[in-house]
């Protein structure tokens, strides 16, 4: 899980790369790898919940959101995503 | 010596210390500054900061070896200043600038020998520039060696320019007798620039906050707090220590000692200054005190700290945000094909807080996103107060705020995607964030057509004055 995570991640990055200059944040997850991330499921929430808290991309919380099916943060794409992110470690580690 | 060092405290390097009023003809005080950060956490831009003691001349003439208490969080260091800025140069070390100098100050720049070889030399030069600007050097060795065979070498001095920010290369050129021109750099040896601070933060001591100035990203922020503010809180006791707290962009927290005590009690004020870094776009601040019995007041606007405005940076007070928005390309094409060093200015460093929408609301905290059609911006900007222009108007009408978007035809549908917003700002330029990535001001919309944004394809306005 751990290596198809990172590879998936690692292209997702450079896709984030090519697209940050993108005022449309649906183009920032218009991206194959993204929905590959999303398709992992479950078991790649600690590893997104490790990415994100290490000042990985804001657009983490769009995959939690489709992940989990949990909207009360918002779907990760418009608002303040720091106060998403936030919200979304918060809600990871009361799981714990 | 006023402070001694307590255990497991690091000494930091020596910064500057300057003497005023004797030739100025004003009540004689001693300025000292001193810095902490890299040699206390750790060397990132956003945790700069430096202190300025100004301390009455009660000490002596002498402004010798004086110390600055500094502390953040349970660590504790201790600056010692005794003259001028200093940079040691030396082999290996960290990965990241290792030296602070201020704006407008003198540094220093002792060589190391040990970092030469034995074979003969024509001359060492040391070279520095700050960012893109151009190269200055200056002669610190001829070649000659002493009697133990080591390269004799002269103290650079440089004198930090008022407008300096941001990181300064020092680099070390070597000629040897064949010509041979080698150039030593390595990352520890850059210095970090403290801004001077262009802008003061008073509180009162009949608790008012002004802002004296423009608190600006790039720029030095001081704090000059009367301590007389915390008599009522202290109940008339004298405060043993006051530290204000300043929290950039609801997360990073510095903490800044206020006060200047020795044995027999407090003997100054600390004006600390610190370096405003890029991409902040609040600060808080507020201020703890505590009593000889260990009391703690907290002076807070009531829990819910002073906040302090901060604007847009100054322009290309970053070159890097120019140069990286001239540098862009998609394919093998340019990104921007307009845009050129002379049609537009960088205002801010690339964030993934807030993209062009939120930036024509006026919020630089958000992603805002209506949908990709115009009937969607429509309603957006109607909810903000603006009209679509019945025809397409970019002219500036000082009466009227305007927003433009971009977009594109789609190939199929015929209909025309949303891509981009920019906000015309007082002057008639026009601002743009553009996506995750940076904010710039342009003289024209055209400036920033491209695949990326397409082209302007409808005006906004409303009566100016209404932006909230």
């Amino acid at each position: 899980m751990s290596s198809a995570f990172d590879e998936l991640e690692a292209r997702w990055s450079t896709h984030l790369e090519v697209s940050s200059n993108a005022s449309n944040p649906r183009a920032h997850i218009d991206s194959a790898d993204f929905e590959a991330i999303v398709a992992l499921g479950e078991p790649a929430i600690p590893l997104i919940i490790g990415r994100y808290r290490n000042g990985g991309s804001l657009f983490w919380g769009a995959a939690l959101s489709r992940i989990t099916g949990i909207t009360r943060f918002g779907d990760g794409l418009v608002g303040d995503l720091e106060h998403t992110r936030d919200a979304w470690l918060a809600w990871y580690d009361a799981r714990q | 010596m006023i402070f001694s060092l307590p255990k497991g405290v690091r000494r930091l390097a020596p910064l500057v210390t300057t003497v005023t009023g004797a030739a100025e003809g004003v009540k004689p005080q001693v300025l000292l500054r001193a810095a902490h950060d890299a040699f206390v956490d750790g060397g990132s831009l956003e945790k700069l900061a430096s202190v300025n003691a100004v301390v009455p001349n009660v000490f002596g003439a002498a402004p010798t070896a004086y110390g600055a208490r500094i502390e953040r969080g349970v660590r504790t260091a201790m600056a010692v200043i005794d003259g001028v800025g200093e940079a040691e140069i030396s082999i290996g070390g960290r990965q990241s600038p290792s030296h602070l100098a201020e704006a407008g100050k003198p540094l220093l720049v002792n060589v190391g020998v040990d970092r030469f070889s034995t074979s003969p030399l024509q001359k060492v030069d040391l070279t520095w520039r700050f960012d893109t600007g151009p190269e200055a050097r200056q002669s610190i060795s001829d070649g000659t060696r002493d009697q133990n065979g080591l390269l004799v070498l002269s103290q650079g001095h440089i004198d930090i320019p008022p407008e300096a920010s941001g990181t300064m290369r020092l680099r070390v050129e070597t000629t040897d007798v064949k010509g041979k021109v080698t150039t030593h750099w390595d990352p520890v040896q850059d210095v970090r620039v403290i801004p001077l601070a262009r802008a003061t933060a008073v509180f009162g001591a009949d608790g008012t906050l002004s802002i004296d100035g423009t608190i600006r990203p790039g720029d030095g922020l001081t704090l000059a707090y009367d301590h007389a503010r915390l008599r009522k809180l202290l109940g008339g006791e004298p405060a043993t220590k006051i530290i204000a707290s300043v929290r950039t962009n609801k997360r990073e927290v510095d903490e800044l000692p206020l006060l200047i005590s020795n044995e027999q009690g407090a003997v100054g004020t600390l004006l600390p200054t610190i370096a405003v870094p890029f991409g902040v776009t609040s600060l808080e601040v507020w201020v703890r005190a505590e009593k000889a019995n260990g009391a703690v007041v907290y002076d807070s606007a009531e829990g819910a700290n002073h906040q302090l405005p901060v604007g847009i940076a100054r322009d290309d007070a970053d070159p890097a945000w120019k140069r990286m928005v001239l540098n862009a390309k998609i394919g093998s094409g340019k990104t921007y094909p307009n845009a050129t060093a002379e049609n537009f200015v960088g205002l801010g460093p690339n964030s993934p807080s807030y993209n062009c929408i939120a930036w024509t609301l006026g919020k630089r905290n958000e992603w805002v996103w209506p949908g990709e059609t115009v009937k969607a911006f429509d309603a957006l900007y109607a909810n903000a107060g603006y009209q679509p222009l019945e025809t397409f108007d970019a002219s500036f009408d000082p009466a009227l705020e305007k927003v433009a978007i971009y977009g594109r035809k789609g190939a199929l549908s015929g209909r025309v995607e949303v891509l981009h917003g920019a906000h015309q700002e007082l002057d008639g330029e026009w601002t743009s964030k553009l996506g995750a990535d940076y904010l710039i001001r342009h003289k024209t919309l055209e400036v920033i057509n491209g695949f990326s944004f397409g082209e302007p394809v409808r005006v906004y306005a409303r009566p100016r004055g209404a932006r909230s």
